[in-house]
């Protein structure tokens, strides 16, 4: 199975009942888990998600902890943001008019050769993202 | 006891982030890693990482329930982060 880019919004989306995509958020990293699909996320994601855990709980270090204990759960491989992925998330950024931060969620999804996976309209109308529903309608059959 | 370790200086850069984000000491994480050498976990056979993840997902859940429950009111922890990404867009 390919690898599954993993942003942001679905990870947060699945720490609060309140969210509208909470249930389906959780059912989803459940089904990742429960079959093994490897998930990466680029290293940007860690900082993405304890930032805004940490503005929402106004606890710097639950939010830290929870970060990096979620990504953990799920098995989450990092992909180095590095000179050679800066490089290539520009060249996608500027071909597909992308936002900054979505560039490099578009250039993992193509360097792990995996599907990003999002809850982000900008990401879904415009660097080729699933929500965790269509992913998973197409993945169950 | 009190000892002195030389440790490569990349190695240490990394454990000392770790620490900073964990909130987790020096002696405990270098503790942590001599007990794992001499006790290294035994490999899982198929299907039991899986059962294990799913177990430490469903004990991250019941974490992330508790933490929210002492979190204020106002916009959703999705929220901020879609607020973060588009708040340059506005006219």
């Amino acid at each position: 199975m390919k690898p599954v880019v993993l942003d942001a919004s679905v990870v947060l989306a699945a720490t609060e009942v309140a969210d509208v995509f909470h249930a389906e958020s959780r059912r989803f990293l459940e089904f990742l888990v429960t079959r093994g699909v490897p998930v990466r996320v680029p290293a940007f994601g860690l900082t993405e998600i304890a930032c805004a855990l940490a503005r929402r709980l106004r606890d710097p270090v639950k939010a830290r902890s929870l970060a990096i204990r979620g990504l953990a759960a799920v098995r989450a491989v990092e992909v180095p943001v590095d000179a050679a992925f800066l490089a290539h998330a520009t060249l996608i950024g500027t071909r597909d008019f992308l936002r900054g931060a979505d560039a490099l969620y578009a250039a993992a999804a193509e360097v792990s050769g995996g599907v990003l996976v999002s809850w982000d309209g900008e990401h879904r109308s415009r660097a080729k993202a699933l929500s965790p529903t269509e992913w998973m309608v197409a993945n169950l059959g | 006891m009190k000892t002195t370790l030389e440790i490569d200086d990349a190695l240490y850069r990394e454990v000392k982030a770790l620490s900073a984000l964990t909130g987790r000491k020096m002696k405990d994480l270098v503790t942590e890693g001599l007990r794992h050498v001499l006790n290294p976990p035994p490999v899982k056979v198929s299907g039991e990482g899986e059962a294990a993840a799913l177990a430490e997902l469903r004990h991250w859940f019941k974490a992330t329930d508790k933490a929210m429950t002492k979190a204020s009111s106002g916009p959703g922890v999705r929220e901020l982060l879609e607020a973060d990404r588009r708040r340059l867009e506005a006219p």
